[in-house]
């Protein structure tokens, strides 16, 4: 590679805190910086779009792209930086699997619109501006990146921590990339990182984590909270279960666990039981299960763009 | 006509575009801030869990997520009736402060800061953080290590550096250990050390600069609004506790209550030509896109907290707010430029009030959880660092969320930040040829808010309207620019 | 519509209760809707819930499970893992606007072909009442994740 790697960073429908997170990266963030050179980053450098224009195509050795893709506009913009980069990558769990603000498709752009705005929206240019002008009409679902553009990696998390982001600029920056696709995290399940001890116990109740202050040792599950550890990749150090939390999946499913949630109702359905197993147990088991309540937007925190396409048609 | 567009608008948080529209003489008929952006937590958080409202609320802003997680468990605080012990208040408050220094920090080494450190012909290939750390290598390092150890504390504390988990109804998700208190407190001790330092770097490098002179001076950045914020007992600002005081452009104060009390004091405005909401005192009325003592229009921040507080909580904080006040010569302050050093004050007192609580006993409690009546509704109210966050929940009887309402910091700026783009953008179209560095200087002008579209776009697309009427001396409507 | 509508039915059966009594229910002519598309498992434990979404991306109105009855199992207790399984989907169907009665979950023992025929009957003719399930973008869930984006 010929002089530094020129590198842009993008945001969509997200939150920026993709972008403060490479700030986590602290002292070492300087370095990173100094091997780069930044070309496009909004929300640090004062590039503007006409500038992205400009550039030859495949000109950016690597695009980071954070964010849902919500709007017209945020297609535009990847679309262009694809075609100005050499590599994209999904970068956090909104380019990876649709994110937090995925869970708007649980609603329709309708149902979305006359909640924030009240009925008749319609979006305008400002007044002396041409059509041109007006707000970007918003995409009939959120989406992850890869449904528009090629994605070469992912770098996954809500947002991604040091521990993930780390690996993938030293690949970069060493030319040393692995196989396109890659997904920067284990391919492990969490729970072979978490210091909590494991002893898949039965399950007789759920409970949510402002309701028992769990055994600080013991694994969350186990003590009857829904804890995403056995189906999400590893990679995040256990951060939450550390912190006497759950774990809610924002690394994203193992490649085995596939689909979060139905992999979390597999191993709830082995491990939730109400007294000896049988018919007279059956309505007791039922009103266990039944207080794992809003389960879609438990296991499909950060995926359900990706895993719940299949919508019923209005 | 010609139209220039400054797209994306950079160096803050979200997304967003200036339209500039300017007549055949090359004057200004009209600016518009566009925010393009719209994700619908407003829908989508209804009929989740209330207790997952903090860890997802935060998802609005991944710059001030703090400020989200805590005002969302301020609000279940409330849903449930509990009473919040104090050793969960330690943890909450210790966090809460280490946010608001390294929020402060962000901005002033990576968002906005760069236009005041560096010189104002700086081509625009340097005028960011990088830059920074060419012309002050030592100190930038420095504020990039000592920032990375307020995120630390954020990390023990919140389990996450970004998008913490700790806050719960009621309470906090586990106790600190006396090692991760030690630990804390040198954490906490070279965030002051470093506080000690920018102060005097301000007095010298930045505050005698003729260009911060003049934006401090300039009639451009002079908005006389009222201001809101929270303090303690003492009237000193508080970031997270205490009563939500409001003081009008004259100084007096209208009212001092809860969170609760004071959401009610607050209506929004909804323009037809816009989807981004106008919060306004009711009491005072909306009076239109102005500023002074009739209107209802409002500011919130750093400046507008130091404008609602008689003092500050900690010495060091103190010695530099009578500075400050001593500087202006008047309170409230209402240069639109004084936000910069007003964060400077704040940033001095957020690290001095966490090293008291890292020393604090109460920090390694190990009563953490208060106790949880029925489900019913409630509002929490922060400081976030760019201003007062009202969040509002209704659960249900399973703890679901029925409904919610946000009032975010920017959103109640966004008024007075149209205000100060528009007065900008006047001066600067006045001067004639529209290069780049007049334009940055409009991009300033709303800069110095440090404002957070990504918070104030949680659920509105659109635009943040840049309207100015202005009146004659009669009142009459002279001309009304724009939208 | 109802009328000329015939629900695709994909009917996962343990080999040795629901599958032998599918058997039965052939050999004795019983008569029952020919709408099933019946795939032999060894125990309804090992039913995936994946297998279940992919029936109905692929075009299924409705889901037919049939397991041997409780007590019976050959793995003990797949059975009764299943049978919460399917507790659990089906109120994830339900969030996703997907009729929960669209998965069926049966007990049918291998001398019961009588019972199987009866519960194809009930269950085509229900899904008649609900109609076809017409999933948006199901072809491109159809598509494997991992190979979604890549160049
Ligand atoms: S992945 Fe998380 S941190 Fe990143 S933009 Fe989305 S919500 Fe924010
Ligand atoms: S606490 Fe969660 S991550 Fe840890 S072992 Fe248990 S299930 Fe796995
Ligand atoms: S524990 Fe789970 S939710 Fe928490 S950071 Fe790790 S992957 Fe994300
Ligand atoms: S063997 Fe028939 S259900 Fe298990």
């Amino acid at each position: 590679m010929r002089g530094k790697p020129k590198l842009a960073v993008y945001w969509t429908g997200g939150c920026g805190g993709c972008d403060v997170s490479f700030l986590e990266l602290g002292p070492a963030l300087l370095d990173v910086l100094s091997q780069v050179e930044i070309v496009f980053w909004p929300a640090l450098v004062d590039t503007k779009r006409a500038d992205l224009e400009e550039l030859p195509p495949r000109s950016i050795t690597a695009t980071l792209v954070n964010g849902t893709l919500r709007t017209e506009e945020n297609v535009e913009m990847v679309r262009l930086l694809r075609e100005k980069s050499q590599l994209v990558v999904a970068f956090g769990a909104c380019a990876h699997l649709g994110g937090v603000p995925g869970l708007a498709n649980l609603a329709s752009r309708e149902e979305i619109l006359r909640t924030v705005t009240g009925n008749g929206f319609r979006l305008a240019p400002p007044p002396g501006g041409d059509a041109e002008d007006s707000p970007p009409e918003l995409l009939g679902a959120a989406r992850p990146l890869a449904d528009e553009v090629a994605v070469d990696y992912t770098v996954p998390g809500c947002p991604p921590m040091p521990s993930l982001i780390g690996p993938f600029f030293e690949a970069l920056l060493s030319g040393d990339l692995p196989d396109p696709g890659h997904v920067f995290a284990q391919e492990q399940a969490l729970c072979k990182e978490c210091p909590r001890t494991r002893e898949d116990r039965k399950l007789t109740k759920v409970l949510r984590p402002h309701e028992a202050l769990p055994d600080p040792q013991e694994c969350l599950l186990d003590q009857g909270m829904i804890c995403m550890g056995p189906v999400t990749r590893g990679g995040c150090g256990a951060a939450c279960p550390k912190a006497g939390m759950p774990c809610t999946g924002c690394v994203g499913p193992t490649p085995e666990a596939g689909d979060p949630a139905l992999a979390m109702i597999a191993a709830l359905g082995s491990l939730v039981r109400a007294g000896d197993e049988g018919p007279a147990a059956f309505a007791a088991e039922d009103r266990v299960l039944d207080t794992l309540v809003d389960p879609l937007g438990t296991f499909y925190k950060y995926s359900l763009p990706v895993y719940v396409r299949a919508r019923r048609a209005a | 006509m010609k139209k220039i567009a400054i797209d994306p608008i950079t160096r803050l948080e979200g997304h967003g575009k200036i339209l500039l529209y300017l007549d055949e003489k090359g004057g200004l008929k009209g600016a518009v801030l566009q925010v393009p952006e719209l994700r619908g937590f407003e829908a989508f958080c209804r009929g989740r869990r209330g207790e997952e409202m903090p860890q997802i609320t935060e998802r609005i802003c991944g710059v001030c997520p703090e400020a989200h997680h805590l005002a969302s468990a301020k609000a279940l605080d409330a849903a449930y009736g509990a009473e919040v012990p104090p050793a969960a208040w330690a943890q909450r408050e210790l966090f809460y402060n280490c946010y608001i220094f390294s929020d402060h920090l962000l901005h002033l080494v990576f968002l906005g800061g760069p236009d005041l450190l560096l010189p104002a012909d700086t081509p625009k290939s340097a005028r960011n953080v990088l830059g920074v750390l060419q012309a002050y290598p030592e100190l930038g390092r420095e504020v990039v290590a000592v920032r990375a150890r307020a995120q630390r504390v954020l990390e023990i504390v919140g389990g996450r550096a970004i998008h913490p988990v700790f806050a719960l109804p009621g309470g906090v998700a586990r106790a600190i250990t006396p090692e991760e208190a030690e630990e804390i407190r040198s954490h906490t001790q070279a965030m002051v050390a470093l506080a000690e330092k920018l102060v005097p770097f301000f007095h010298e490098e930045v505050l005698p600069d003729p260009g911060y002179q003049s934006l401090l001076a300039s009639p451009s950045a002079h908005l006389p609004t009222h201001y809101l914020g929270l303090v303690d007992e003492g009237g000193a600002p508080h970031f997270c506790r205490g009563k939500v005081r409001a003081v009008s452009s004259q100084g007096a104060e209208l009212f001092r209550l809860e969170g609760a009390a004071a959401m009610e004091r607050i209506a929004e405005r909804v323009e037809p030509w816009t989807y981004v909401k106008f919060p306004y005192l009711k009491g005072l009325g909306w009076a239109g896109f102005a500023a002074g003592p009739e209107s209802g229009i409002y500011r919130v921040g750093p400046l507008a907290r130091l404008n609602v507080a008689e003092r500050m909580a900690t010495p060091l904080a103190q010695e530099e707010y009578e500075r400050f006040l001593d500087f202006f010569g008047e309170k409230p302050v209402h240069a639109t430029f004084a936000y910069h050093w007003a964060r400077l004050v704040e940033m001095v007192q957020a690290a001095e009030a966490a090293h008291a609580l890292a020393q604090d006993k109460a920090l390694t409690g190990t009563e953490i959880r208060g106790r949880l009546g029925k489900p019913g509704e409630g509002v929490g109210v922060v400081e976030a660092a760019r201003g007062t966050l009202f969040h509002r929940y209704a659960l249900d009887e399973n703890g679901l969320v029925r409904d919610l309402d946000l009032i975010v910091a920017t959103t109640h700026n966004a008024a007075g930040i149209g205000l100060s783009v528009k007065q900008m953008a006047e001066e600067v179209v006045g001067k004639g040829t529209l290069d780049e560095a007049l334009l940055n200087q409009i991009e300033m002008a709303f800069r110095a808010y440090d404002p957070c579209l990504a918070c104030a776009t949680h659920f509105l697309p659109g635009e943040m309207p840049l309207v100015v009427e202005i009146y004659d001396v009669e009142g009459r409507l002279e001309r009304r620019i724009a939208r | 519509m109802a009328e000329d509508f015939e629900p695709k039915v994909v009917a996962f059966l343990c080999r040795w209760c629901a599958g032998a009594g599918a058997d039965l229910a052939g050999t004795s002519r019983l008569r029952y809707p020919p709408n099933a598309i019946p795939i032999r498992v060894n125990c309804s434990g090992r039913v995936d819930m994946e297998w279940v979404m992919e029936a109905f991306r692929s075009g299924a109105d409705g889901v037919l499970i049939g397991g041997c009855h409780p007590g019976d199992c050959h793995y003990v207790s797949g059975n009764y893992k299943t049978r919460r399984r399917v507790y659990l989907l089906r109120k994830v169907l339900a969030e996703m606007g997907i009729e929960p009665e669209r998965v069926r979950l049966e007990w049918v023992s291998a001398t019961e072909g009588a019972k199987f025929a009866r519960v194809m009957r009930e269950f085509v003719s229900e899904l008649k009442k609900l109609g076809p399930l017409h999933l948006e973008g199901a072809e491109r869930a159809a598509e494997p994740v991992a190979a979604r984006g890549r160049s």
